[in-house]
């Protein structure tokens, strides 16, 4: 490979001009003219080495002599002396005759090729051209009569259409979930690339131009016999793909596989691109809720984007539930700003509900709907174990939290959505903890090994757990089962009992740092309810072991940990460090303790409901329960087709999870569990918000010499065509000036004088022809 | 093929040792009842009349006959014993050459020649004599028509090798002087001298009225020049050594050689001498045959 670089020379005009003083007026018609001379198959060129072979042969043979006495001397002597020059400049020539045909023969099979590009010779040498189509979701962009992804399609069957025979085609698109390397072998079989082309469809993924020219710069490296290569690239370059403002580390990593291909290839940059970029898009459909609770409002929150330079006013925004339009409104967008919306709604059935937001539909449609799925529940089933017995009321440590969770009263049983259970400690080792949505532990003295991996296990699977501690609670058996070090549960280690809550000698608050934590945010600005007056007058000190998934959601006043929170699979862990009834403090009367319960209860259970929402490409997680592990799972796209989910079902039993990949198209994708309809869970798949903006790149992005006017690029191409269908290749010539010398050598050895004639002849004729082939 | 043949190949011949046999071999086997003598004698006794054909010598043409009946008769006259042949054999170094591919060295060949010729003449009771020459007269044995003259002469032959550097020119002057008789000269050399100075020699011998004929004896090769290898040539004669390749020299050296063979020719044929080109690889009745007849015919049967 490097050998034939070696000749692939490219010189500028300067040179030519100064070679050619007289060809000045080839430029004239011509741009760019660059004068290339390489092979394409380079590796013959080892046959040059045979040219060598007669020089070889000359030199042993005149090691190699007889002696012999000789009386006719004096002839001998006559003749060398007359004719050892001639003889010498015979020698010569039939050598060099003979060195000839070997080196051309050995060039003609290299097939070489030579050319000024764009103007006066053209050379037939076939090209190995990758065609890079941009098939992210911007490209469906609706023109005034087609898309700008079918302009580029017209454009690359163009491309294709007007390529010569034994050009190879290798066809990438750009995307990020999808396949991109289409035809990842080169093709010289046109009808074949035409056809795959044609085939091509814009995806819904955002364009990973990186890994798109990643993909060119290897391909690069394949069919090594063409020398020639062109990597044309047809996109609307847009900025967010093509020079990601995010990272700066992915924007150089553009710029220099950019460099790379051009030194590799000639990069042709075709720019569909729109000249004015309006478009608007929903951004973000999101709400606070995880799940719904029946006849209980929910917000939901909208972000809305205008990308335009224009402001517009008076957008319907849309909000469907379950196929049906519940509520719309008209918002104003300014020009480059987001806008929040937000409708509520009251669901008033318990199951999955799909929710749809529309706004008015412009010319890229796709980003203007967002979906979103709403689990509504009946009822959240919450274990208390109880560490204490009593026989007194409330004397069990776990009685208050119950009553903060349900109240019920005699006359008036709890309607809530929280369903509290409670057992004592020696019961959780037999009960099926899956059958809860969070677990919460009560002053529970100690844990043994078994216990601490059921609920390991249950954490792992989604489930939720709540440790509150208290006067009964052994630290040093905590640390070693709870909190042991790799085999724990929570990355942390139970100090010292801090405060006497006897003595009631020191009383400690809360402190909600900055309240930025969502569980505690129902608190901001209401301080009326109580949490930071919240009397406590012991708890244990903690240290935090340092972990990514652990945080704090509440300090003491003291500065130690009150509340912390973690996480394990793909459940949520919380740890209270203080008791959850009175003998600890005041908590458990006092006006912050129900919200703070339900509030943590409600959070930690939302493990089991997995995330329902996922962006185009990204895969979807599916928890299976312990009952739907023998069932036929399948996935129903927005497009109907269905895909069998056993053979991706995640054999990690501590998991249960099932990947769903193939989320290639944005809307609602259905979970059919094979039992009935109403099992069916429902997912929602959007569109990433980073293609809706349709800013081009600059200039100074991507350098202007790239760039080739879609306007010149055919006129080009015909030009090359032309000028390539009418001229055979160089290794005809040289194959025809191989044989003409074959003959030149067996004229030199019959009559000299003849074969000298024809020599100059065949050389004056092989240059002509040359001349003459472009 | 005749039988006898087989005896003339210089392949077989090479084999005889003995020069006598050999002589006898080739005489008896080709020359003798085949051919009548072509040596005769300058007798004044008459023999017969015979009609002139083109290419006779005039001299011998009988005017008193032809002024009686207007038509050309030759006189022939009867060979005597006082016809004396003198065999010049050149035993320079350049003699010694035999190729590869050759039976017979130049000098071997030459001398059969000679034991063959001498061997006819003094069967018919004339006189032969011999000398052996490089640049100076090595032996020299007088005419005498004894058999026992011709073993010496064989002898002489057979303890004679070739050497030194050949000075023909010299010699024939000197022998011209000293051989006052006329007589038969036939000289057997390759020539590879001073052409000029050979000429003026043999050209000595025709101004003492001499019939002087010339075998000239070459090697095939000499004249094919057959090597196709890079050849070392290593000269005779104190000639210098010449790395050649052959191929390509073949042209310009045959043209020369065969330019030298014109010359010897033209020469000859300005000197009224027979003169007969005799490749070593030929059958000595070829040989011998093609110089007899041809003086068969010159001097009248």
């Amino acid at each position: 490979m490097s050998l034939y670089q070696h000749f692939c020379h490219i010189v500028r005009r300067e040179l030519v001009l100064k070679i050619f003083p007289n060809f000045n007026f080839m430029f004239e018609y011509s741009f760019h003219p660059v004068l290339a001379f390489g092979f394409a198959s380079p590796w013959l060129l080892a046959g040059l080495l045979a040219a060598g072979i007669p020089i070889l042969i000359h030199l042993l043979h005149k090691r190699k002599f007889i002696e012999t006495e000789w009386a006719a001397m004096k002839f001998l002597l006559i003749a060398t002396k007359k004719y050892s020059r001639r003889v010498r400049f015979e020698q010569l020539l039939v050598l060099l005759v003979r060195c000839l045909i070997l080196l051309l023969l050995a060039m003609a099979f290299s097939r070489p090729y030579w050319s000024v590009q764009g103007a006066f010779f053209e050379s037939a040498a076939p090209v190995h051209r990758i065609l890079v189509i941009d098939t992210s979701f911007s490209m469906r962009w609706n023109g005034e009569e087609q898309s700008i992804f079918e302009e580029a399609r017209e454009l690359a069957r163009s491309q294709v259409s007007a390529s010569n025979p034994g050009d190879a085609f290798q066809l990438i698109q750009i995307s990020s979930a999808s396949p991109q390397a289409l035809i990842s072998r080169p093709s010289r079989q046109q009808a074949y690339v035409l056809d795959e082309i044609t085939r091509m469809q814009p995806t819904e993924e955002y364009g990973n131009a990186g890994q798109a020219l990643q993909t060119a710069l290897e391909f690069l490296g394949q069919a090594q016999e063409l020398a020639q290569k062109e990597v044309i690239v047809i996109s609307d370059f847009q900025a967010q793909s093509w020079s990601p403002t995010q990272t700066d580390q992915e924007s150089s990593r553009i710029r220099s596989l950019m460099e790379a291909i051009s030194k590799k290839s000639t990069l042709i940059l075709k720019d569909i691109g729109l000249a004015e970029e309006s478009n608007l898009a929903v951004i973000d459909f999101s709400s606070k809720s995880v799940f719904a609770t029946l006849n209980q409002p929910v917000r939901l929150g909208i972000t809305l984007h205008n990308f335009g330079s224009l402001n517009q006013d008076d957008v319907n925004l849309q909000l469907f539930v379950d196929g049906q339009l519940v509520n719309q409104k008209l918002v104003d967008l300014p020009a480059n700003a987001d806008i929040q919306a937000e409708f509520t709604h009251q669901f008033t059935r318990v199951g999955d509900h799909r929710l749809e937001v529309r706004l008015a539909e412009d010319r890229l449609p796709l980003d203007n709907r967002r979906w979103k799925i709403m689990p509504v529940k009946k009822e959240i089933n919450v274990l208390l174990v109880n560490g204490r017995q009593s026989g007194e009321s409330m004397g069990r440590a776990t009685d208050y939290l119950e009553l903060a969770l349900s109240p019920s009263l005699k006359e008036q049983p709890w309607q809530g959505i929280i369903k509290p259970h409670a057992i004592s400690e020696g019961e959780l080792a037999n009960t099926e903890l899956s059958l809860y949505d969070a677990v919460v532990i009560c002053d529970v003295a100690l844990f043994t090994e078994n216990e601490r991996d059921l609920l390991k296990s249950y954490v792992q699977r989604g489930g939720g757990l709540i440790i509150s501690l208290g006067a009964q609670v052994n630290a040093e058996n905590y640390n070693q089962t709870l909190f042991q070090p790799g085999a724990g549960l929570l990355p942390l280690k139970l100090l010292n009992r801090h405060g006497d809550a006897q003595k009631h000698t020191n009383v400690f608050e809360f402190d909600p740092l900055k309240y930025q934590h969502p569980v505690i945010e129902i608190f901001k600005g209401n301080p009326d309810a109580g949490l930071e007056t919240t009397h406590l007058y012991e708890y244990f000190q903690a240290e935090i072991l340092p972990d990514p998934n652990t945080r704090l959601i509440l300090n003491y006043d003291t500065n130690d940990p009150a509340i912390v929170e973690s996480s394990l699979g793909r459940g949520k862990m919380i740890l209270v460090t203080t008791s959850l009834d009175r003998h600890w403090g005041t908590w458990a009367i006092w006006p912050s303790f129900p919200p703070m319960m339900n509030e943590l209860v409600l959070y930690v259970s939302t493990g089991k409901w997995g995330k329902r929402e996922t962006l185009i490409g990204q895969p979807l997680e599916i928890m299976a329960l312990e009952n739907q592990l023998t069932l036929s799972p399948r996935m129903i796209a927005p497009d109907q087709e269905e895909f069998p989910l056993l053979s991706v079902l995640d054999t990690n039993t501590e998991t249960r999870t099932i990947t769903f990949n193939q989320t290639l198209q944005s809307g609602i994708y259905e979970l059919d569990w094979g039992k009935s309809a109403s099992e069916k869970t429902l997912y929602a798949v959007n569109v990433s918000p980073q293609e809706s903006d349709l800013k081009h790149i600059g200039p100074q992005q991507i350098p202007s010499q790239y760039f080739r006017s879609q306007s010149s690029a055919p006129s080009l191409l015909n030009e090359l065509s032309a000028d390539r269908n009418s001229h055979a290749g160089l290794s005809e010539n040289l194959l025809f000036t191989v044989l003409a010398l074959i003959v030149v050598e067996l004229l030199l050895l019959w009559r000299f004088s003849i074969g000298a004639l024809s020599f100059l002849a065949v050389m004056f004729l092989c240059c002509l022809s040359l001349f003459f082939q472009r | 093929m005749d039988d006898y043949r087989r005896y003339l190949d210089p392949q077989t011949l090479a084999k005889v040792q003995n020069l006598d046999l050999a002589a006898r071999q080739i005489v008896e086997g080709y020359v003798s009842g085949s051919h009548k003598s072509p040596f005769h004698g300058f007798s004044a006794e008459f023999a017969q009349h015979r009609e002139y054909a083109i290419g006779d010598d005039l001299r011998y043409v009988d005017w008193k006959v032809y002024a009686k009946s207007d038509r050309y008769y030759l006189k022939q006259f009867e060979a005597e014993t006082n016809f004396t042949c003198y065999l010049i054999l050149d035993c320079s170094e350049s003699m010694r050459y035999r190729s590869a591919n050759a039976a017979l060295s130049k000098w071997e060949y030459g001398r059969m020649v000679a034991a063959a010729l001498a061997y006819v003449v003094i069967k018919q009771q004339d006189a032969v004599g011999m000398c052996t020459v490089n640049d100076r007269v090595v032996d020299f044995l007088r005419p005498a028509s004894q058999p026992t003259h011709l073993k010496q002469i064989y002898y002489t032959m057979e303890h004679t090798a070739p050497a030194g550097e050949s000075g023909l020119g010299k010699v024939f002057h000197e022998l011209a002087e000293r051989i006052n008789r006329r007589s038969l000269i036939i000289v057997i050399s390759d020539l590879f001298d001073d052409l000029d100075s050979v000429m003026s020699g043999l050209k000595h011998f025709r101004h003492r009225k001499h019939d002087v004929s010339l075998l000239q004896v070459i090697d095939p090769a000499e004249q094919d020049f057959p090597f196709q290898e890079p050849v070392l040539f290593r000269g005779l004669e104190n000639q210098p050594e010449q790395m050649a390749e052959p191929r390509s020299l073949k042209k310009a050296y045959q043209a020369e050689f065969e330019q030298f063979l014109k010359t010897v020719q033209r020469g000859c044929r300005d000197l009224k001498m027979d003169y007969a080109l005799i490749r070593t690889d030929a059958f000595l009745d070829v040989a011998l045959s093609a110089f007899l007849s041809h003086r068969q015919t010159r001097v009248g049967s």
